[in-house]
């Protein structure tokens, strides 16, 4: 149940990647042989191009998939040997496009946060608080009475993010939380997920598209490129033009004021097109 | 919102009672609308005719009615759930088809009833129907998981299979089409008390199944693998409600026949009337259904009496604008 761990020793490793090897029924192998490490506390950002696998990585690490070979492991267990309901109390995942098929309003869907940690029938008065209390920190309350299906995508995510918290698990994954939202709402989405690990000392790993916003809000990046890690490190360390060049195709101006790095896109260097 | 949800219990328990005792009232033998209502209070009220015709001749067969409908509704809104799919239907898992072929052999082989007692056609309908319903899931099944696109067309493709050998069938069965045809279309008049006892303990049986996993069909409203990281089983929860709806359509579909449109519709209509909570919109789909079984039968055997219409055709006749108003009335908010 609880949530504020931390403390002062060294951090604990929360999520560990032991050669993971997948492949999407006959296909060629997605990811082969990854390995890979997420601490209590830290910020991971999942990057990478197209096709490389990262959703597929944060699907095998909640145990969403099982892997070829390799094992993905949860504090210490390997996920495999766990139920969803051992699994649900330690992490929460936040899919790429949430899609609610039934009317729900969002206090409801809120609430179905703590199904795991309920009777499975029956919302006891502490749940439904909690699951207000997840939607002030997420600035849904305003929402709780109204039906998922006429929310925005931005709205959406946010409840999303406020069910996810209800869970009370200490690691946090997110599929490209940001991905079809505009600015102003990416920005909203990533200054919450900051604010919320800080406070709550959450384990998040995210998936991301944007370089910058990732360079700003991330304590670790991590870059898939052909099946493995091909960089892992902080920002700095990671968003490299050298890197950008190899990975994602692009020439880049990196320039390292203020909080990360900045990434100027100039021109693609991708003439065989 | 939960005192709304109750109400809306109330009020479809109130509904279900209304219906009751119309059915009661109107039938070859006409007994006054408000001496049965009297009679729910006081049995002293009615004739002693009144009450035979009651309690021996309508009583039965309203409560046949209720049991269909209701299993029939509440199998539809569970199928619906954890297929996360509004086409689907109680016929969707091949029960229909299968119950058809069982009972259209044991029309046309003229099979002696069971045990010298029990009719031998809803006994082979119900097999036929659990035999269809199991090799739509073992053809659906991918190394223990069942995706549900699997299982919605193997659903239809076995479905259309059986359907090929119960048209060969009929074609053959010469003097007795008619009978085979009747049963198709559905009827409650023709069924015997043991198949109202079956019905119930199904409905029952699969209900509480359904209702006690209502926090979980909830939580698959997310999607399933949205549902699985909140901690729910996925896989064997699938299992429970398509078995336990299943069983409930069987039982339904051998004892009346096949009665379309109710099992798509009933549980769509109390849905937009009370929100997709399951733990209050089950117990409403239960109740409608029945109600709405109950009211269609009622028309059925009265509108051209003494001619009986087939009450399936009833159903959709009356059931497809009643559901087209709440859907149009939806879409304009």
């Amino acid at each position: 149940m609880s949530t504020e761990t931390g403390g002062g020793e060294a951090p604990k490793t929360a999520l560990q990647a032991l050669s993971l090897s997948y492949a999407y029924g006959g296909g060629p192998l997605i990811l082969d042989g990854l390995s890979a490490e997420i601490r209590a506390g830290e910020f991971v950002g999942i990057l990478g191009t197209n096709g490389t696998g990262k959703s597929t990585f944060l699907r095998l690490m909640a145990g969403l998939l099982r892997p070829r070979s390799g094992k993905a492991v949860l504090k210490g267990r390997d996920i495999a040997s766990l139920s969803r309901r051992q699994i649900a109390c330690e992490l929460a995942f936040v899919p790429q496009e949430p899609s609610v098929w039934l009317p729900f309003t969002c206090r409801e869907v809120v609430s179905m946060g703590r199904y795991v940690r309920s009777s499975g029938w029956k919302y006891s008065a502490e749940d439904l608080e909690i699951a207000e209390r997840c939607m002030r920190e997420t600035r849904t309350l305003e929402l709780a009475d109204r039906r998922v299906c006429e929310l925005s995508g931005g709205e959406l995510q946010r409840v999303c993010i406020a069910q996810a918290l209800a869970q009370e698990t200490e690691i946090l994954m997110l599929d490209e939380p940001t991905s079809h939202l505009d600015i102003s709402f990416q920005l909203d989405i990533m200054e919450l997920l900051a604010e919320l690990q800080r406070r709550r000392n959450l384990t998040v790993a995210a998936v991301l598209h944007d370089l910058n916003l990732a360079a700003q809000f991330c304590s670790r990046l991590l870059i898939l490129n052909g099946g493995g890690v091909f960089a892992d490190g902080s920002p700095a360390e990671v968003l490299t033009s050298d890197n950008l060049r190899r990975v994602f195709k692009v020439e880049a101006d990196i320039s390292s004021e203020g909080a990360g790095p900045r990434i100027w896109l100039r021109s693609s260097s991708r003439s065989e097109f | 919102m939960r005192y709304r949800g109750l109400l809306f219990i109330a009020l479809s328990l109130l509904l279900l009672l209304l219906s009751a005792a119309i059915a009661a009232s109107f039938g070859s033998v006409h007994i006054p609308f408000g001496s049965v209502c009297r009679g729910f209070f006081s049995l002293d009220v009615l004739t002693e005719a009144e009450r035979v015709i009651i309690f021996d001749l309508r009583l039965p067969r309203i409560a046949l009615a209720f049991g269909v409908g209701a299993a029939l509704s509440l199998s539809g809104c569970g199928l619906q759930s954890i297929l996360r799919n509004p086409l689907a239907d109680p016929y969707i898992v091949g029960t229909s088809s299968g119950a058809c072929l069982g009972a259209a052999l044991a029309i046309v082989w003229h099979v002696p009833p069971l045990f010298g007692v029990c009719s031998a056609v809803p006994v082979l309908a119900f097999a036929g129907a659990v035999l269809a319903m199991g090799a739509v899931y073992f053809l659906a099944k991918v190394n223990n998981v069942l995706p549900v696109e699997n299982f919605l067309l193997s659903g239809v493709i076995v479905g259309s299979f059986i359907g090929a050998l119960v048209s060969f069938l009929m074609t053959a069965a010469g003097s007795d089409l008619h009978r085979v045809i009747l049963w198709m279309v559905g009827t409650l008049g023709q069924s015997e008390p043991a198949s109202v006892w079956m019905v119930f303990s199904y409905l029952l049986a699969g209900g509480l199944v359904l209702w006690l996993n209502s926090g979980a069909l909830n939580v698959m409203g997310m999607g399933e693998e949205k549902a699985q990281t909140l901690g729910v089983n996925v896989e064997r929860l699938k299992l429970a409600v398509i078995a336990a709806c299943s069983l409930m359509t069987a039982a339904a579909v051998s004892a009346a026949g096949m009665i379309g449109f109710l099992g798509l519709v009933v549980p769509h209509v109390s849905r937009s009337l009370i929100g997709p909570e399951h733990r209050i919109l089950l117990p409403a789909a239960l109740l409608n259904g029945g109600a709405f079984l109950i009211l269609a039968d009622t028309l059925a055997r009265t509108a051209v009496s003494p001619q009986e219409l087939p009450v399936g055709a009833v159903t959709a006749l009356c059931g497809a604008p009643f559901f087209f108003w709440v859907m149009h009335r939806k879409m304009k908010n």
